[in-house]
């Protein structure tokens, strides 16, 4: 496990948030993990902290899709708007409890989504994530 | 000219003793085929006599044919043999045929010979019944008066042929009936001609009359020329319009119809096609209705345009299954939406608390777990399962309003009920200076499920309070109205307002909010807008950001 990796997550539930910040900590406990309830606000904090090429720390994005203020769809989008050297830090995954085939069709449609994981995240999935990255 | 015979004959045809002057050629001839052939004196008045007849009947031609002759006599033989036409000559003393010409045959079948050995033949031809009916006219006969009649013959060989004969009777000085001239031509043709029209006429007559559909005929002007019963009756009894032969066809329509009648007319006056559609229209009783017109054009071999036939039929009945089919069907689909809508959010919704639990468990079991972080997961456990429990919960208040209409329905004042939700949120309604103004002074009551009504009422008035804007106090006004066969209510508030151009497919959904600050589920318009519609009404919103909603409810009173 590399030590710079950093995970995002975001997702609108807490609950979520705390089940994978505990899970990520079991696999790999050195990582640096953010949680955001308001995508909004991750989008500002990518912004700040991933100049173009200048930030080396592969990131780890676990995107949830139902979200009150912004779909996950609505996100990808405007994070797509970066530039290219920034988004190839990237690994993004959506990570949803949704079981609905036409979900999942869709992230696998898009060539920036690496994967798409039904709520719970679990070691076994983490554990392949990591590997990837 | 000095045969006195002659002379009487001439008189008797003619009037005048000197014929005029386009027969003096053809008595020239006749007296010099009477000097000639003194034998032949009958043959030659009968000759003569019939000629006259047959100028007299027939017109200008035969005339021209016996003047243009140099030997009169052999020509009239001639062109006697020649016509279709049998002349014949009775003498009525003897009741002997005297005269017979030979186109007796091509008629009767049988010869003149015939004729004059049988003195009775030329009456067996004639069929019992058609014996009977000429009776009458051979009293005349018998007055020394002309006459002609139309009757059937039954030929040698049994053909039954029609025919007219024209007679010209001749009395002696004392007033008896000595001979007959006569004349008989084959109208078997004509009368065919005639009988099938007149058939085809009566069937015609028979179509027109007996349908249920309205006709008209009109001609290239589009004038009346004929219409049946059924249009007569429509006419009267929707416009108003008492239709006549000769009117004209814009005369049958008001004055503001004019120009889509002359529109139609044009058009099919020009495509010279059969133009078909479908119209509504108000009639004299103010009731709407629809009619249904087809009006082909009648053309001539030549292409030219001779008039037109309209056929109309009331289709009001039809056409008001056809319009709720459709309004059903798509309220069905609709409703099929919505429904394959709240599954998915369901499902979904469901689906979010449950994985948690998994996720928590898996934690919880895990002894690698701190015991501070167990006991986070036990909390987050709680949570998750009073979520699950909510959630099924509203999917079975939500199927429960679904299935609602089994509920007794009462009549409802709107009036009471808003005072009922306000006394209830009093404390509410003075904290935040709500005011509430009511206008039911058009209606005031439904007919309904009240307790639905009340849910609906109160969501919509909580709505308001909860999303009211920092600065002012909330506003709310409701307000009634009728229209046509429906009730309508209308909710107005000067609070937060909703995007809709962002939100306007998401504003009655399930579970769906747009303002995060405010506490709430997200259930309350699409209750409302549940309620609403298993009450058989429609729902609908305008807001804007700021400034504040408006939500109009239609009922079906």
């Amino acid at each position: 496990m590399q030590t710079t990796t950093r995970i995002l997550i975001i997702d609108d539930d807490p609950i979520n948030n705390f089940i994978c910040r505990q899970t990520i900590k079991m696999v790999s406990p050195e990582s640096d993990i953010k949680d955001f309830t308001k995508p909004a606000e991750a989008l500002t904090y990518i912004s700040e902290n991933y100049k173009d090429g200048t930030t080396n720390i592969r990131t780890i994005l676990l995107l949830d899709l139902n979200m009150n203020m912004m779909t996950g769809w609505e996100f990808l989008s405007e994070f797509g708007r970066h530039h290219e050297d920034v988004k190839r830090v990237f690994d993004i995954y959506i990570l949803s409890s949704s079981l609905d085939g036409s979900d999942r069709a869709q992230a696998d449609a898009m060539p920036e989504v690496n994967g798409f994981i039904v709520k719970p995240l679990t070691v076994p999935v983490l554990e392949d994530i990591f590997k990837l990255v | 000219m000095h045969n006195k015979l002659l002379l009487q004959q001439i008189k008797k045809y003619l009037g005048t003793e000197t014929p005029p002057a386009e027969y003096q050629t053809l008595f020239k001839a006749i007296s010099e085929t009477y000097t000639n052939y003194e034998k032949e004196k009958e043959k030659t008045i009968a000759a003569a006599s019939i000629a006259l007849n047959a100028m007299r009947a027939r017109g200008q031609h035969l005339q021209r044919e016996l003047l243009s002759s140099k030997n009169s006599y052999q020509q009239l033989k001639i062109m006697l043999e020649n016509v279709d036409d049998v002349f014949f000559t009775v003498d009525m003393v003897k009741k002997e045929t005297i005269n017979m010409s030979a186109a007796c045959e091509k008629i009767y079948g049988y010869r003149a010979i015939d004729f004059m050995a049988n003195k009775n033949l030329w009456q067996e031809v004639i069929p019992e019944e058609d014996r009977t009916r000429i009776q009458k006219s051979y009293l005349r006969m018998y007055k020394g008066r002309r006459f002609s009649h139309e009757h059937r013959i039954i030929t040698k060989s049994g053909e039954v042929k029609w025919v007219e004969t024209k007679i010209t009777p001749t009395l002696n000085k004392d007033g008896k009936l000595v001979r007959i001239d006569g004349i008989t031509i084959d109208i078997t043709q004509y009368k065919k001609t005639e009988l099938g029209l007149m058939n085809a006429e009566a069937n015609l007559r028979n179509v027109f009359e007996n349908t249920d559909m309205a006709y008209l005929l009109l001609d290239k002007q589009a004038n009346v020329l004929s219409f049946n019963h059924v249009a007569k009756e429509m006419l009267l009894s929707q416009l108003g319009v008492t239709i006549n032969e000769g009117l004209s066809y814009f005369d049958l329509f008001p004055q503001k119809s004019h120009a889509i009648v002359k529109q139609k007319l044009d058009d099919i006056m020009q495509k010279k096609q059969r133009i078909g559609y479908e119209t509504k229209y108000i009639n004299i009783k103010g009731v709407e209705n629809w009619v249904a017109l087809s009006m082909h054009p009648i053309i001539n071999k030549d292409q030219e345009f001779l008039g037109l036939s309209v056929a109309a039929k009331n289709i009001t009945k039809r056409k008001q299954l056809e319009l709720e089919r459709i309004k059903i069907t798509n309220d069905l689909i609709q409703r099929n939406k919505d429904l394959e809508q709240f599954t998915y959010i369901i499902s979904h919704n469901l689906r979010s608390p449950v994985a948690n639990i998994l996720g928590l468990s898996v934690l919880i079991r895990n002894p690698k777990t701190s015991r501070k972080i167990k006991s986070d997961c036990m909390k987050g456990l709680e949570i998750s399962v009073k979520r699950l429990d909510t959630i099924v919960t509203d999917l079975n208040h939500i199927l429960q309003v679904r299935r609602g209409i089994s509920e007794k329905k009462e009549t409802a004042r709107f009036s009471n009920m808003v005072y009922n939700i306000t006394d209830s949120i009093k404390y509410l309604v003075e904290k935040e200076e709500v005011k509430i103004n009511t206008n039911f002074s058009n209606v005031d009551e439904i007919y309904t499920i009240k307790s639905y009504l009340y849910s609906i009422f109160y969501n919509l008035i909580s709505n308001s309070i909860k999303y009211r804007k920092a600065e002012e106090p909330p506003v709310i006004e409701i307000s009634s109205t009728k229209e046509d066969k429906k009730t309508i209510l209308v909710f107005k508030d000067n609070c937060m307002g909703i995007d809709l151009k962002q939100h306007k497919d998401k504003v009655f959904g399930l579970y769906k909010r747009f303002h995060p600050n405010i506490e709430g589920k997200g259930m309350g318009l699409y209750m409302v807008k549940t309620q609403v519609e298993s009450l058989g009404g429609r729902i609908d919103i305008r807001s804007e950001v700021n400034k504040g909603t408006e939500i109009l409810l239609e009922f079906e009173s």
